[in-house]
C-alpha cells in the first residue's frame, strides 16, 4: 500500500492587499483537497454598532468601515436610508454624489493599480521597488491618487472618512471656484489616466479566462455608480429590493467574513470592474469607451488579471465624468432635502471601486436605526477567489511552496480585496499530503 | 512643475487614542505661533504624507512613540534629522549619540504603510527630497478610550515651543 503524500502550503499574511488575511491550501497526492481564504481580521460589528443610533449618524458611522473606500459606505447607507424615507434628490445633489464617486474611484484605483498590484507584473517585492525601475510612472500615478483624495476633501470635508455627506445631501454645498481650481489639475490627469491604461494593457496576462457570473449595477443611461439595477453576464436583472432573495451570506468556519453566495445554487459571483464594465461598457464616458476598443482586449473579458485594464479604463471614466461635472457646476441651495423620520425600511446597492456593495436599515418612529445589514464587496468575492485558486492551482504545484503562494498572492491581488471592509483578509497554509 | 520650493511643511500623526495624539496637539498649538507660509497638517496614516510633499522643501513630522522608561531621557520629545543612504534611512539626533535605523516593516497594505516606508518611496521617487525632521514624543498609554497624559501633554509643549524656535530661527538666516 503506497504512502499518501500531503502538502501544505500556507501564507500567513497575504501583502498588498487592503487588511489582513491568510490563505490554506491541503494537497494530497496532487489533488487540491483544500482551498480556504481565511480573514482572520477580527469582525467590527458595525451592523450591531448602527443599532439604536439616530439615523443622521449612519453615514459617519459607516464611512468608517474603509479608509480607502469610505463614500462607498457612506454614499450607500445614505441611499438606503433615503429610500426608506422616501426622499427625492435633486439632480444637483445627485451631480455632486456622482463627483464624490469618482473622486473615490480615481484614490482608490490610483492607489491599488500603482502601490499594490502593478508590482506583480515586473516580479517588483513592492512599490518601492517599483519605483525603483519606474520613477515616472509611480510618480504619475501617485500624483492621480492625491487629486482623487483633493477632490474628496473639497468635497467631504476631508480625505479619508470625509463628513460633509448627510441623508438627503451635504452639509454644506462646495463653492464653484473651489472646482474650477481643480480642472486644469483634472485635464491633466485624465491624459495621465489614459498614458496609464496604454501602459497596463500592454502588460503580459495569464491566460486565465473562468466561465464566471458576474454581477454589478446596471443603469439604463450611465456608467453605474451610485443607482440601478442588479444584473448578470448571465442574462438576468432584478430590482436591488430582491437582492436577498437572491445573495445570502453564510458563515464559514475558517473566516471571519461572512461568504456571500447566489442562490438557489449557492454558487460563487464575481464583482468588481471587469464585472462593470462588461455590463456596462457602452456606458462609458466617450474616451473611455473609445480606449476600451484599442486596448487589445475582446469584451466581454472574463480574465481576472485584466480587471487592471477595467480598473485603469474606470480611472479615464471618473475623470471624464468629473471634469464635466465641474465644468458645468452651478452653487445650490438648501444643500439638502429636509426630511421627517418614520417608522421604515429601506435598501440601496451602489458600486464601491472593488464592485457591489448592498446596504438595508429599518428605522423607528423616532429616527433610530433598528436594524443594520451591510454586504461588502470582498464577502461577496471571497467564494470567487476560492474557487479560481482551486482551478490555477494544478498548473502552479510544479513549483516550490513559496512561489507557489507568490502566484496565489497575485490572483488574490487581481481581486483588490478590501479584508478590512469584509471583516467580516492573507497568512497561505498549503497542505499537502 | 516650476522646480521652485521655499515652503515647509509640519505634519502631526496621530489617532484619536491616548497619547498618539501626541502629534496632532503639536500641530493645534502650532496654529497660532508660525508663518502662514508654514503648511501644518494633521495626518492619520503615513501615506498622506506623499501628497502633500511636492513643493515643500522641508517637512518636519510630529508622531508619538513607545516611551522606554529603561533609557535615561526615555520619556522626553526627541528631535531627529533623517538621513538617507542607499535606500535606508537612519536618524540622527544631537541627544543621542549612534545613529538609528527607521524600522521599516515590510507594509501589507496602504492601510499599514508605515512611517519609513513612505519616506523611502518618497525619497526613491524624488530627486531632491526634502529635508526630513523627525520629532518623537514618547507615551505610555495609547488605549481607544485613553485621554492624552499629562507627561505626553507637557511633552506636546516643549516639541511645539522646540518646533517655532527652529521655524523662527531658519526664517531669520533666510
Amino acid at each position: 500500500m503506497s504512502e499518501k503524500r500531503t502538502r501544505r502550503i500556507e501564507v500567513g499574511a497575504l501583502s498588498r492587499v487592503e487588511g489582513e488575511g491568510a490563505l490554506k491550501i491541503t494537497v494530497q497526492d496532487d489533488h487540491i483537497e483544500d482551498v480556504q481564504l481565511a480573514i482572520y481580521e477580527p469582525p467590527r460589528f458595525f451592523e450591531a454598532l448602527l443599532r439604536g443610533r439616530p439615523l443622521e449618524e449612519t453615514p459617519d458611522i459607516t464611512a468608517r468601515i474603509c479608509g480607502i473606500c469610505p463614500v462607498a459606505y457612506q454614499m450607500t447607507s445614505v441611499h438606503a436610508l433615503e429610500n426608506a424615507l422616501g426622499i427625492e434628490i435633486p439632480p444637483e445633489i445627485r451631480r455632486l454624489r456622482r463627483l464624490l464617486y469618482c473622486a473615490e474611484w480615481i484614490e482608490s484605483h490610483g492607489v491599488h493599480m500603482h502601490l499594490l498590484h502593478i508590482p506583480d507584473f515586473f516580479g517588483c517585492d513592492s512599490s518601492i521597488d517599483l519605483a525603483g525601475r519606474f520613477p515616472d510612472q509611480v510618480t504619475r500615478g501617485l500624483r492621480l491618487k492625491k487629486h482623487g483624495n483633493e477632490l474628496l476633501e473639497a468635497l467631504g470635508g476631508r480625505a479619508v472618512h470625509p463628513v460633509n455627506v448627510a441623508v438627503g445631501g451635504f452639509y454644506r454645498a462646495i463653492r464653484r471656484s473651489e472646482l474650477t481650481a481643480m480642472i486644469d489639475d483634472f485635464s491633466w490627469g485624465l491624459e495621465a489616466a489614459i498614458e496609464v491604461v496604454r501602459w497596463v494593457a500592454d502588460f503580459d496576462f495569464p491566460d486565465f479566462v473562468q466561465p464566471y457570473e458576474m454581477v454589478a449595477l446596471q443603469h439604463d443611461h450611465e456608467y453605474p455608480m451610485n443607482e440601478g439595477r442588479i444584473a448578470s453576464t448571465s442574462g438576468w436583472s432584478i430590482e436591488v429590493a430582491e437582492f436577498e432573495k437572491h445573495f445570502q451570506e453564510r458563515q464559514v468556519p475558517h473566516s471571519t467574513a461572512l461568504h456571500s453566495v447566489k442562490l438557489p445554487e449557492a454558487s460563487s459571483y464575481h464583482v468588481g470592474p471587469l464585472a462593470r464594465l462588461n455590463l456596462n461598457r457602452d456606458r462609458l464616458t466617450p474616451t473611455a469607451r473609445a480606449l476600451s476598443d484599442q486596448v487589445g482586449i475582446e469584451w466581454p473579458c472574463f480574465n481576472p488579471y485584466q480587471s487592471i485594464v477595467a480598473r485603469g479604463l474606470e480611472l479615464v471614466h471618473a475623470y471624464e465624468e468629473a471634469l464635466e461635472i465641474m465644468r458645468d457646476y452651478e452653487p445650490f441651495s438648501p444643500p439638502r432635502v429636509e426630511y421627517q423620520p418614520a417608522r421604515a425600511e429601506g435598501w440601496s446597492a451602489t458600486e464601491a471601486p472593488r464592485g457591489l456593495i448592498y446596504h438595508r436599515y429599518r428605522i423607528d418612529d423616532s429616527g433610530a436605526i433598528e436594524f443594520a445589514k451591510i454586504v461588502p464587496p470582498t464577502s461577496q468575492n471571497q467564494m470567487q477567489i476560492e474557487a479560481d485558486l482551486r482551478a490555477i492551482l494544478p498548473d502552479l504545484l510544479q513549483g516550490d511552496d513559496k512561489q507557489t503562494a507568490l502566484e496565489c498572492e497575485k490572483l488574490i491581488r487581481s481581486y483588490d480585496p478590501c479584508i478590512s471592509c469584509s471583516t467580516h483578509f492573507l497568512k497561505l497554509e498549503i497542505v499537502r499530503t | 512643475m516650476t522646480g521652485h520650493r521655499s515652503s515647509r511643511l509640519v505634519i502631526g500623526l496621530g489617532s484619536p487614542n491616548g497619547d498618539d495624539q501626541a502629534g496632532w496637539h503639536v500641530i493645534d498649538r502650532l496654529k497660532t505661533q508660525v508663518p502662514q507660509s508654514c503648511q501644518l497638517r494633521r495626518a492619520k496614516v503615513p501615506h498622506e504624507l506623499l501628497d502633500w510633499i511636492d513643493d515643500v522643501d522641508e517637512v518636519i513630522i510630529v508622531d508619538a512613540c513607545q516611551a522606554d522608561s529603561q533609557i535615561e531621557g526615555g520619556n522626553a520629545a526627541l528631535q531627529y534629522h533623517l538621513q538617507v543612504e542607499n535606500g535606508s534611512i537612519e536618524l540622527h539626533s544631537d541627544s543621542v549619540d549612534d545613529a538609528v535605523a527607521l524600522p521599516s516593516i515590510r507594509s501589507s497594505n496602504t492601510h499599514q504603510m508605515d512611517l519609513g516606508s513612505v519616506l523611502r518611496l518618497a525619497c526613491r521617487l524624488k530627486q531632491q527630497p526634502p529635508q526630513f525632521t523627525l520629532w518623537t514624543i514618547p507615551g505610555q498609554a495609547f488605549g481607544p478610550a485613553d485621554s492624552i497624559s499629562p507627561q505626553c501633554s507637557a511633552e506636546v509643549g516643549r516639541c511645539a515651543d522646540q518646533i517655532v524656535i527652529a521655524i523662527r530661527k531658519a526664517s531669520t538666516a533666510r
